[in-house]
């Protein structure tokens, strides 16, 4: 592997589909933290302090997230309307590279809204030296399962109006429902049970716990790793080697 | 050495469509090639498979040496591909489409730069080179593609309907920038649907029609595969169609008659014929076009 050429081609399609549109259409960075911010001043209307700390966490695991699952319509987008993939395809670029490349490019439409939530949880004091590191774990991995969960169902799904339903589902199974941007204490039994399946659960749990929010045992931070480890490593594999690049 | 290579190819998508059957053929590399066919003929299957963007189901393939199943990566590095319905981005300017379609494939920033520059001059791209392509005609977009492709200078450039949409002028200029890369020693595998177009630019045509290959070869090999070498064009509002069939094999395309003639001497005759009738005669050689009605589709027509 050529090392300078795989950073020329990630450069290449962070600024074809991140950095030139975002600066054409600045609009979208405000779309990008409309929604977040939205939420975070009506749980500041109705909940505590503890609360709106707890959604800060949320909104920035969210945002991460959902930059993730952006990807799907970005790759159909170019695959089936611009056929964008096809000349890529017959190049000398990865799919790995391509997929890290437009994710990266994702990634730059929602870095001005996490460095926002950013700003706002060290105003709030909630952020330490010693908790940084975990946090960014949490945030990284999130990112990582949910751009390789995007890109696996991007390349199997061939209509546009699909995957945006599809999309929007996701986002709301992976990043609103789940105790994200609130405790997972409020959660009845069952749900609490039913939402540790979910990725982003153990993400918002370690982040919290790392910011003292919540207090987690050792046995409980290992197992909340674990289990975010466990799916964005098997996503990673399957985006890798199940998604279709070179069609059949 | 062979550019393409195809041996017993054979494609059949789920569903059961088959869309090469059998399909052999061998592209010499530095020339100009040229794939016709009516729509769904399976040019595009056939140039996807090559370009190592579609597996086939059966059968063998070639670029440069090597397989287009186990030895994909080789390839790509040494071709480029035009997608038929393929559109540029629209919030992107023409100059940023190539130069940053040249970094993706690995190229350092100033050499992109410089080879895009260079390759918009050529195709006449000048003065929209800072332009968003959102503002541009549908046929100068099809010209970003064109650039984004030539600008690779790769060994092989599969070309899907790449003048597609364009005005007469912008196909001259792009069959220019065509023949040159060829020159240079560039092999270019096109698809078509303009005759003229693979008449003028092609060393070397193949005609295929329901996933089968009909033809190939230089254009004059194909015309031996018809008897005929002259044709005549009259109006069929201004003679009876049965008058003519002893000058040689005659169709009805709308309101034309259409005489293909073996011989200077059937042509004499005709002509004679059309003067006693004092109705209009237009000969001509037969043309590629004429060829491939008869390859392809001489029944439909007559």
């Amino acid at each position: 592997m050529n090392i300078a050429r795989e950073i020329r081609a990630l450069n290449a399609l962070v600024l074809m589909n991140g950095l030139k549109p975002i600066v054409r259409s600045p609009l979208w960075l405000v779309v990008e933290l409309s929604f977040p911010l939205t939420l975070i001043f009506f749980i500041s209307l109705y909940a505590s302090e503890k609360a709106v700390s707890e959604a800060l966490i949320g909104a920035a695991i969210s945002l991460m997230t959902l930059s993730g699952l952006a990807l799907q319509s970005d790759v159909v987008w170019l695959r089936v309307e611009l056929k964008f993939q096809d000349m890529a395809v017959a190049s000398p670029i990865s799919p790995t590279t391509y997929m890290l490349g437009l994710a990266l490019s994702e990634l730059a439409y929602s870095s001005p809204a996490i460095l926002l939530i950013m700003v706002l949880m060290i105003l709030r004091g909630m952020i330490t030296l010693r908790s940084i590191p975990l946090i960014l774990l949490s945030l990284i991995l999130c990112w990582l399962f949910a751009t390789s969960l995007g890109f696996y169902l991007s390349t199997k799904i061939t209509d546009l109006r699909h995957i945006w339903a599809l999309s929007s589902l996701l986002s709301v199974l992976i990043s609103m429902l789940p105790p994200v941007y609130y405790s997972i204490e409020l959660l009845p039994e069952w749900a609490r049970i039913l939402s540790l399946i979910i990725p982003t659960t153990h993400a918002a749990l370690l982040a919290k716990d790392a910011v003292s929010l919540t207090s987690l045992t050792l046995l409980n931070k290992f197992i909340s790793l674990t289990i975010l480890l466990t799916w964005t490593i098997t996503l990673t594999i399957i985006a890798a080697k199940r998604s279709t690049w070179r069609e059949k | 050495m062979e550019a393409v290579v195809s041996e017993d190819l054979v494609k059949i998508y789920e569903g059961g469509v088959k869309a090469l059957d059998s399909v052999s053929l061998s592209v010499k590399s530095g020339i100009v090639f040229s794939l016709l066919g009516r729509n769904g003929a399976g040019k595009t299957t056939f140039l996807r498979i090559m370009a190592t963007q579609l597996l086939p189901t059966s059968g063998r393939g070639y670029v440069l040496g090597h397989d287009i199943v186990s030895e994909a990566g080789k390839i790509r590095e040494k071709i480029a591909v035009i997608p038929q319905e393929s559109r540029p981005m629209y919030i992107l300017t023409v100059k940023e489409h190539v130069k940053y379609f040249l970094m993706m494939r690995g190229l350092p920033m100033n050499e992109a730069s410089q080879r895009s520059s260079r390759i918009i001059r050529d195709l006449g791209l000048e003065e929209y080179s800072n332009m968003l392509c959102m503002k541009l005609s549908g046929g100068l977009r099809r010209k970003v593609l064109v650039a984004m492709a030539m600008a690779t200078e790769a060994e092989i450039l599969f070309l899907d309907e790449p003048t597609t949409g364009l005005d007469p002028l912008s196909r001259r200029l792009v069959w220019d920038v065509i023949q040159r890369a060829s020159m240079s020693g560039q092999t270019i595998f096109l698809t078509t649907h303009y005759m003229d177009e693979a008449e003028k630019i092609s060393n070397e045509i193949a005609i295929i029609h329901s996933g089968r290959l009909l033809a190939s070869g230089t254009l004059e090999e194909l015309k031996k595969l018809t008897p005929y070498k002259l044709k005549a064009e009259i109006p069929s509002d201004s003679i009876r169609i049965e008058e003519l069939s002893e000058y040689g094999r005659v169709l009805k395309l709308g309101r034309r008659i259409i005489v293909y003639m073996a011989d200077e001497e059937s042509s004499r005759k005709l002509h004679d014929y059309c003067i006693s009738m004092r109705t209009p005669v237009t000969f001509s050689p037969l043309s590629l076009e004429d060829l491939f009605i008869k390859l392809v589709g001489e029944n439909e027509y007559s």
